[in-house]
């Protein structure tokens, strides 16, 4: 059959090679990263159609414009810049049950009503017996622009300057959602930590 | 509302703990959606190996002439030897023609044959009368000599082509005649792609067109090459996943080799966008283009 390198390669070379022609290349980036990038959809929709409907939408667009990337960031901030704007594309066209001007935004009262309402609080948690389990639960919890900057920093390893980048924020707000979001995962795990 | 940020203490032990957890965590997209993606990928693929090989000469020319090799043909040899054969063989008959004249009178009238007296025009003639085994090297470089001309386009074509010699070489360089399709698919295909690049300046347009495919398995039953929703046979299905014994099995009942998708795409480009090498030489056994 094929014959692969027995050297890993890096995300760019594979990108490069699938760029030229080399399909089995892109199966490679996609198995690395394709958890990754369902966990940050699924966990920030909440909604597991409308997630498999934008991985297709994401994966497609990294297929298409694979002749036309250039390294100048990680491939990993690509992608998830790209998950990223399908996601805010899709929130504001397709009136997602949870608009984004809904949302709440950092420290808004509403985000800890949120929080603590019993499916998502330490009770799911302990229900579900598993620290990790009661930590996921939480993550969705979190008001829509915590949780996205701690998904991207967790999921897609993205540094605060780099979140900034993707969410078009600043570099300060965006440090400011990734405290509030841990302090919040915090405290809804306390009974955990 | 928005006070100063809280301390960010024990973020790492925070992270790792959900990294954890999204490491024991098996959900991902359906199978349904992966092989969406991936045939995506592998379309896209298969278009841009499409879109660069119209520019350069086909890999498939190189397959053709290593399986040759394997099968004992005779390599050509190296080209100053060629060009040094013919360059004697065509010296030696204008000698001929020019200094045979000259005995003719002084030789009695039962006078000695004289082949290199024979007229230009029987040129072949002449060089197989003087070279006593004419399948040994003769013909051989008399069937090479108008394909040179293509040789740069196609380079070792003429490895792959054994029958050439049985054929009398052309006294002037036409373009090679078809070939009986009787050939070897991957001979006949080669023979295809030759003419008119000969005959013909060597566009990408011509070699874009080519002529019809030689005679393939009659037509296929609508079991085998049955459609799904993007129309892909399973012969196609069978390439985008792999499996070589598949392709084999389905080659064997008549499927048809050629049948593109919707989108366009043939089993052969998919399976060189996946560099599946043996499906390749599989589906071109087969009579794949």
């Amino acid at each position: 059959m094929a014959i692969m390198d027995a050297a890993p390669s890096s995300d760019h070379d594979l990108l490069r090679r699938y760029a030229g022609g080399d399909a089995r290349s892109f199966e490679v980036l996609y198995g690395r990263h394709e958890k990754r990038v369902w966990r940050y959809l699924q966990r920030n929709l909440r909604d597991t159609a409308l997630a498999e409907e934008l991985m297709q939408e994401v994966w497609f667009s990294v297929a298409r414009e694979a002749a036309h990337y250039r390294p100048s960031a990680r491939f990993s901030t690509w992608l998830f810049s790209i998950a990223h704007n399908r996601m805010v594309d899709a929130l504001r066209t397709r009136r997602f049950h949870v608009s984004l001007e809904a949302l709440p935004a950092d420290g808004d009262p509403a985000a800890d009503a949120l929080v603590a309402a019993p499916q998502y609080g330490p009770q799911a948690g302990a229900a579900a017996l598993q620290l990790s389990a009661a930590l996921i639960r939480a993550v969705e919890a979190l008001p829509h622009e915590q949780r996205e900057a701690f998904l991207l920093h967790v999921e897609g390893e993205l540094t605060v300057d780099e979140i900034a980048t993707v969410t078009a924020c600043t570099f300060e707000a965006a440090k400011s959602r990734l405290r509030y979001a841990r302090s919040r995962l915090r405290g809804l795990l306390e009974e955990y930590l | 509302m928005n006070a100063t940020p809280p301390p960010d203490d024990a973020a790492d032990d925070l992270d790792s703990l959900y990294r954890k957890g999204a490491a024991r965590d098996a959900s991902r997209p359906s199978a349904r959606t992966r092989q969406a993606i991936l045939d995506y990928s592998s379309r896209m693929a298969a278009r841009r190996l499409d879109a660069q090989q119209a520019d350069r000469p086909h890999p498939r020319e190189d397959s053709r002439a290593r399986r040759g090799l394997a099968r004992g043909v005779r390599p050509s040899g190296p080209r100053w030897r060629q060009s040094l054969v013919v360059g004697s063989l065509a010296a030696a008959a204008l000698a001929g023609v020019l200094i045979a004249p000259q005995f003719l009178p002084l030789a009695p009238p039962p006078a000695p044959p004289a082949p290199p007296a024979a007229p230009p025009a029987a040129g072949p003639a002449a060089r197989q009368a003087a070279v006593p085994e004419p399948r040994a090297s003769g013909p051989a470089l008399q069937a090479e000599a108008p394909v040179a001309a293509v040789e740069e386009a196609a380079p070792r074509r003429t490895a792959a082509v054994p029958a050439l010699p049985a054929a009398p070489a052309p006294a002037v360089p036409v373009p090679a005649t078809p070939r009986p399709s009787q050939d070897a698919p991957a001979v006949s295909a080669s023979a295809d792609q030759v003419a008119p690049a000969a005959g013909a300046p060597a566009s990408r347009a011509a070699a874009i067109s080519r002529p019809p495919e030689p005679e393939r398995a009659p037509a296929a039953t609508d079991s085998v090459d049955a459609r799904d929703s993007d129309g892909r046979t399973p012969l196609m299905r069978a390439v985008l996943q792999g499996r070589l014994d598949s392709i084999n099995d389905l080659i064997r009942r008549g499927a048809d080799p050629n049948a593109a998708d919707f989108a366009g795409v043939t089993p052969l480009q998919a399976a060189r966008a996946r560099n599946e090498r043996e499906i390749v030489e599989a589906l071109v056994r087969a009579g794949a283009r």
